[in-house]
């Protein structure tokens, strides 16, 4: 008998971060959370798991980036939740904090408009910092065909976030942005530097 | 440089910037509870005379925020003027500030709570909660509005209809009152390898200990204390005078969400309206309207309310009556469209055990939920038909 209660306290925060990272908020990481246990209760039921963290790391990996689908598919501007974890950081300017929100949301959207073979090879590659030969063995594929799915995300996240750099960079100069700008007291003329 | 190194860099500070996203503190205790329970299966569903959690989460979520703001709000309200100055410096930039931001951290019953929240003059603020719930303030018009993104769900709420102790206040006013009280020194201490100095304001026997560093003089961290002298709540990363947009704080619902509307004082702090809340301020408006249930919970509470304004400050145990009632109200309001919620009390008498006096259907299950004048709940398969109110409602 699985004993769950054991496997959440020991791998729930692992589980939280990686959801978190691609979802990057509450509502749809907590989803996540529960989606990951359940397969990998589905998981426990079919073999014997030797492995947790491998197996709780791609099953997370895989349900985010669901999940992420899902929400690119029906997203409106409103269905994005300001989350206090992207919130909270005053260690990064203003600035700063703007464009790394900008450029995640734009790989967020990128991964989602990959085929799930790939964009699952892409985060372990890059996020989870597997071998090709240890991605081949989690998404039950050859070594060489784990390389050539990367290397086909890869370009075709490129492509997609170039695409996206034209209006990215227009939005950025119009609001004066750069790494050392000091928000003056008082000013009501730049209210974007706070995050929605 | 050529379009493939180009694109190359973007996406290497993409990956970058998405392997530094500061995840919160997590998972939450309660979303363990929720995942150990859907791993162990579902539990027996209980019946009559049994209290249940809704399962309805994201709903309550939204009340669980703007009972957070009801906290912050409660807090801050028992802020108040005080006397001389003790430390010009801090008391300057805090008199003269249009806007303060900060990250709020409060811990009940062992479950931590983080919320972001902006103040504006005049009389406005912002909590982001950790649930991604929004929830603005305008203490002017006296309006609340709660909107959960995601789900598409905003709750209004209209605190015109509070009780007089419950007068709105400028919250960045209250702060630049507390600031003139006198101040006793902390000393210094280091966290997060930051040196701080420590002040502590008291007044009534609370107290707020504002540390501030040394360098720039202004104010990073605020502690809220109670009576027992423990932290109520701990404002982080205090900013002053940070560019606010008006747009921030608008309390007027996004046309394509799904709106709830409540005329109820949300005045209950630290909990979240449930099904027993619901039972507790049914019962307590029926017993303050002659044992029999009201037309609409808020009529007893605008009764109550219209009393005391008569006859001055409302007593304890009107103010806690009117916060079980405000609770079932916010429950009430919190109900989502398609649950089929509808209230027929009006008339039924107090420990009827046949008159169903509300119903609604659980999203994720097919019988209704039905509450009956014994506050009695059961699960029902048909949806109950209201009867017509034959009693006249007291006045």
């Amino acid at each position: 008998m699985t004993d769950w209660e054991a496997i959440l306290a020991e791998h729930g925060r692992l589980v939280w971060q990686k959801a978190w990272r691609l979802l990057g908020n509450h509502a749809d990481t907590s989803d996540c959370f529960q989606d990951v246990f359940v397969s990998a209760m589905e998981c426990a039921k079919r073999q014997e798991v030797r492995n947790w963290p491998a197996l709780l790391r791609t099953l997370t990996n895989a349900r985010a980036l669901d999940r992420l689908r899902s929400r690119i598919r029906r997203r409106d501007h409103f269905d994005e939740p300001a989350d206090i974890g992207t919130l909270a950081s005053e260690e990064r300017s203003p600035a700063q904090r703007a464009e790394s929100n900008e450029l995640t949301d734009h790989l967020r959207e990128a991964l989602s408009q990959l085929p799930a073979q790939q964009s699952e090879a892409f985060c372990l590659r890059f996020f989870e910092g597997m071998s090709y030969a240890e991605i081949a063995v989690e998404l039950h594929i050859t070594s060489n065909a784990a390389g050539v799915l990367i290397h086909r995300a890869r370009g075709k996240l490129q492509s997609l976030l170039v695409n996206d750099a034209s209006s990215y960079d227009a939005r950025f100069r119009g609001l004066h942005f750069d790494s050392t700008s000091v928000v003056p007291p008082h000013s009501e003329a730049r209210p974007d530097i706070i995050p929605l | 440089m050529d379009d493939d190194h180009t694109s190359s860099v973007t996406l290497d500070a993409a990956i970058d910037a998405m392997r530094d996203i500061p995840a919160p503190d997590g998972p939450p205790p309660e979303l363990v509870q929720r995942t150990l329970h859907r791993l162990r299966g579902p539990a027996p569903v209980p019946m009559r005379n049994n209290w249940r959690m809704s399962p309805n989460w994201k709903i309550l979520a939204v009340a669980a925020s703007v009972l957070f703001c009801a906290a912050v709000i409660a807090i801050l309200l028992t802020w108040g003027p005080g006397a001389n100055t003790s430390y010009a410096q801090i008391q300057h930039e805090i008199e003269t500030a249009q806007s303060v931001t900060f990250t709020a951290i409060t811990e009940e019953k062992g479950v931590r709570h983080v919320s972001r929240v902006m103040l504006k003059q005049p009389g406005l603020m912002r909590v982001e909660s950790a649930d991604g719930i929004v929830t603005t303030t305008n203490f002017e018009s006296g309006k609340i509005l709660a909107i959960y993104p995601t789900a598409k769900k905003a709750l209004a709420i209209d605190l015109n209809n509070r009780p007089g102790f419950m007068t709105p206040r400028n919250f960045l006013d209250e702060l630049k009152k507390v600031i003139a009280t006198n101040a006793a020194p902390l000393g210094r201490k280091k966290e997060n390898g930051q040196t701080l100095q420590g002040f502590r304001f008291t007044r009534d026997g609370n107290s707020q200990d504002i540390w501030i560093d040394p360098a720039t003089k202004s104010p990073v961290r605020i502690d809220v204390r109670g009576p027992n002298n423990t932290v109520v709540m701990s404002w982080t990363d205090v900013a002053f005078n940070k560019p606010l947009a008006d747009a921030l704080f608008t309390t007027t619902a996004p046309s394509d969400y799904a709106l709830s509307q409540s005329e109820a004082a949300v005045t209950v702090i630290g909990k979240w309206p449930t099904e027993k809340n619901l039972l507790t301020g049914l019962e307590l408006a029926a017993r303050h309207n002659n044992n029999i249930f009201p037309g609409k919970l808020d009529d007893v509470s605008a009764r109550l309310i219209k009393q005391s304004k008569a006859t001055g400050p409302p007593t304890p145990q009107i103010i806690e009556v009117m916060q079980n009632i405000g609770l079932a109200a916010a429950f009430e309001s919190m109900m989502p469209p398609d649950s089929g919620y509808e209230y027929a009390g009006q008339g039924v008498q107090l420990g009827d055990s046949q008159t169903p006096i509300c119903w609604w259907r659980p999203q994720d299950k097919r019988t209704w939920t039905v509450i009956y004048g014994d506050l009695s709940m059961a699960d029902e398969a048909v949806r109950p038909k209201a009867r017509p109110a034959t009693n006249p409602q007291p006045q």
